[in-house]
């Protein structure tokens, strides 16, 4: 059996597992090359905290299996049922504005008292007795504290018989904390899943800087010396922010940077004073945004190369295009920036800013334990669309729609084109170029008789993106001319196939047309959240208002002459009145 | 209609070890009181738990719970020995069991004793049991009254059904919590209770226990129970006679 045939096997058990990954010494107490030498009653616990010997301390990983309390738990299986109720799970977010919110899990167990078999390698040699002194999870967090972004697993499935652990759907996230145990004896785990890694305090881009100038420097300088020892985080070459100027160095000698070009990116020269902070910058130049948001997350928020499906970013590529590469050659390949990150900066604040102006969303998925990258790009033709209704899969009363007002855009302004690096990013006064995108019409007053306008400041874009700003501009209006609309609704496990970024047609009474009848929701889902059983969607619509298509092949005939799937996937173009014989709009770049 | 409760597992004040023991199932499980532990030998053929006292202990049953012997092809005898180990004599004899349900069997008289062991034969390297009991049982004075619903039918499952907009039925979970019963005792004497009830309630608010509730005519159908809490205040119902509840959760296999 596997998972995905319990789910939707009637009479399913369900069962809920966690696995903790702590740290764990692999030496014996006493036995070389450990040199602790104290009586046998007073060994370690073999961790960190309570080591006699940190030199020769070796580092491993002990797994500690909890789950919940079943009757028909298997036998012979490591797993304390002490998990209370259901996990709390807070759903990973796939946010198509940019990156997604963190998924969050709490899990409460219930405390109790432990003989430490298992636990304490040395438990017949203590003179107190374990199971009458303390208890397993007050023992546990005292001899453990150095949980935090240790890895927790959450397995979801179906007890069996014979019990097979390929019945069970893995989570991966990261520990942020332990409580308890409290006065009723529980203990709550948090986690959140691997972008955590990300949060703008704890990875920042570039690092902090501690080299200062080590005497003045005048205006027309041509080198620059930093505190004794420091040169070395400076690298051989690149730039260097002092004050609200950036510098160029073209060599390092030491501590010396050599070779200075003053006054870079549009900053002014000045003559800067010892001990003024000399902050290493970080500068690409027309790199792809799929390549830099890659350097981010591996670089300098510490996430695995195997967490991100982009072959052309691993050490070294197979040659196989994975997910990010597909994307990034279908929708991303013209996206090659420009820019410096002159002071430290939160990595989730870069990437937010990324994924906003190159129009894509970031996010985990968690069962696989992959950071998703999904563009905000109408369905390809060739799209696979999952057909839902509410008489074979939709469970009752779970349908709902609401209108996003807030992300209605009748006019999208996009500042580029930054003049000064150093200086505000926030005033418009520092921006060159200016693309607007205005639908008329809907703001006429036969449509919705309104103006809303979505200013972006890209810092991102310059004066080689201006087809990048074009294209922001009109896939941001196209799309959120209408006033998005989010469909919650939920499946009962055996339906529920469908990921983060998968494409739903939903037919429900709640979404009608003029008719009365019961319309299609076409949807993006954007959040998934799992109750052992029942898992509630969220989606979004993917209406672009408009045709669009790829540049299709020259053995195409004309558009009144092709098929329907070929109008679907290819653009054509349109008589001059902007519209074809059958009355539809002309096809649109984005 | 005997109902029996087996309250105190006397391998928790023995030396106890085993023939043998696989790697993460020491013999230690075996008397722990926890379920989601075991004690394997991971060896075929015969094997025991061995419990040796300070001094003779008197003891008249056994129970055991979270085993595999009737899959394995075991059989489990509670045995003693009155020369340090070097000859053993069954107080209960080999018994096969029919199921991996809950096993407890009450001898008619006890004996006394310092060596004492479970003797399994025909184990297999997957034979394994989460608790072994060995212990004196007590018999309940009065006979369970004709409401009482047997622990093997008192499920205590919750399950969830899925259906849609449309009304059809597509899914369903099932959660099994084991059993809840009520065991009661009504029509009990003051000289019982005097002599009986702390001592017992001493023990069933600490540890869970074997209960057999008609030994007679429902031999197979004992349960691991431990009481929902301690609220167990017995009442007069008649100058002489008091009455009592325990209110049990229990597992069956």
């Amino acid at each position: 059996m596997t998972y995905t045939i319990q789910k939707s096997t009637v009479g399913r058990k369900p069962l809920t597992v966690i696995e903790l990954d702590l740290d764990y010494c692999s030496l014996a107490y006493g036995v070389a090359p450990c040199t602790a030498a104290g009586a046998a009653s007073a060994s370690c616990y073999n961790t960190r905290k309570t080591c006699q010997d940190t030199a020769n301390y070796t580092k491993t990983t002990k797994t500690y299996r909890f789950c919940q309390s079943r009757a028909d738990l298997p036998k012979g299986i490591d797993m304390i049922p002490v998990i209370v109720g259901n996990p709390n799970l807070t759903p990973t977010k796939a946010n198509v504005y940019g990156v997604g919110d963190r998924g969050k899990i709490s899990i409460t167990l219930q405390d109790f008292p432990h003989n430490d078999v298992g636990i304490d390698p040395y438990y017949a040699s203590r003179t107190y007795t374990p199971y009458n002194q303390g208890t397993y999870f007050g023992k546990l967090i005292a001899r453990n504290p150095y949980y935090i972004g240790r890895t927790m697993r959450v397995l979801t499935g179906f007890i069996a018989d014979p019990f097979d652990w390929a019945d069970f759907q893995s989570r991966t996230y990261v520990i942020d904390t332990i409580n308890g145990p409290d006065k009723n004896g529980k203990v709550t785990i948090t986690g959140s899943d691997i972008l955590k890694l990300a949060d703008d305090e704890k990875a920042k881009c570039p690092a902090a800087s501690q080299g200062k100038l080590t005497a003045d420097i005048t205006d027309a300088a041509t080198s620059l010396t930093v505190t004794t020892g420091e040169g070395v985080n400076y690298g051989s070459s690149g730039y260097v922010r002092i004050g609200e100027e950036i510098i160029q160095f073209s060599s390092r000698s030491t501590d010396t940077l050599n070779g200075l070009t003053r006054a870079t990116w549009g900053t002014e020269a000045k003559a800067h004073s010892t001990n003024d902070s000399v902050q290493l910058c970080k500068a690409w130049s027309s790199i792809n945004v799929v390549n830099i948001v890659h350097e981010l997350l591996t670089d300098y928020a510490g996430i695995a190369e195997t967490n991100i499906p982009f072959d052309e970013g691993l050490t070294t590529p197979t040659g196989t295009p994975d997910e990010w590469d597909i994307s990034k050659e279908n929708w991303l390949i013209n996206t090659n920036l420009t820019n410096i990150i002159s002071a430290p900066t939160g990595v989730k604040k870069l990437l937010q800013e990324l994924s906003e102006q190159c129009q894509f969303g970031l996010y985990v998925d968690i069962v696989n334990n992959k950071v998703r990258l999904v563009t905000n790009t109408p369905p390809l033709a060739n799209a696979t669309i999952t057909s839902l209704t509410e008489t074979a899969n939709v469970l009752e009363n779970s349908v709902s729609v609401t209108v996003d007002t807030n992300n209605q855009y009748t006019q999208v302004w996009v500042y580029y084109g930054l003049i000064n690096y150093a200086k505000s990013v926030s005033e418009i006064s520092n921006y060159r170029y200016l693309q607007i995108y205005a639908d008329l019409i809907s703001e006429g007053a036969n449509l919705y008789d309104l103006s809303k306008v979505k200013t972006i400041k890209s810092v991102w874009f310059n004066s080689n993106n201006i087809g990048n700003a074009v294209s922001l501009a009109g896939r941001i209006g196209s799309r959120q001319a209408n006033p998005p609309k989010t469909m919650k609704f939920s499946l009962d496990a055996k339906d529920a196939d469908l990921t983060v970024g998968n494409l739903v047609a939903i037919t429900s009474r709640t979404y009608q047309d003029e008719t009365g009848a019961n319309a299609e929701f076409q949807a993006l889902i954007t959040l998934i959240d799992e109750d052992v059983d029942r898992f509630s969607y969220e989606a979004i619509n993917t209406f672009f208002t408009g045709l669009y298509g790829f540049i299709g092949p020259n053995s195409l005939g004309d558009y009144s002459a092709e098929s329907d799937a070929n109008k679907r996937a290819y653009g054509f173009i349109s008589p001059n009145s902007g519209f074809f014989s059958n009355g539809e709009p002309a096809y649109k770049i984005i | 209609m005997t109902a029996y409760i087996h309250a105190t597992n006397l391998a928790e004040s023995a030396t106890v070890t085993a023939s043998n023991a696989a790697t993460g199932f020491g013999v230690v499980n075996s008397y722990d009181r926890r379920t989601s532990t075991w004690w394997k030998p991971g060896v075929v053929g015969a094997q025991y738990i061995q419990y040796v006292f300070g001094s003779a202990q008197t003891i008249d049953s056994f129970g055991i719970i979270g085993h595999n012997l009737y899959t394995t092809g075991a059989s489990v005898a509670l045995q003693y020995s009155t020369n340090s180990g070097s000859t053993w004599n069954d107080l209960i004899a080999a018994i096969t069991p029919t199921s991996d349900k809950c096993l407890y069997r009450v001898n008619g008289s006890s004996q006394s004793a310092t060596y004492w062991r479970l003797y399994f034969t025909n184990c297999t390297t997957s034979t394994l049991i989460a608790i072994g009991s060995i212990g004196l049982s007590i018999s309940l004075p009065s006979e369970i009254p004709l409401d009482f619903t047997p622990p093997r039918l008192a499920r205590n499952k919750t399950i969830t059904n899925s259906k849609t907009e449309g009304g059809k039925f597509i899914g369903r979970s099932v959660v099994n919590s084991g059993a809840e019963f009520n065991i009661e005792q009504n029509y009990v004497t003051k000289s019982w209770m005097d002599s009986n009830f702390d001592t017992l309630i001493d023990r069933l608010e600490v540890s869970p226990f074997f209960f057999s509730w008609d030994y007679e005519n429902y031999q197979n159908d004992p349960v691991y129970a431990f009481l929902k809490d301690v609220d167990t205040k017995p009442k007069i119902n008649n100058p002489n006679l008091h009455t009592f509840t325990l209110a049990c959760y229990g597992e069956l296999t």
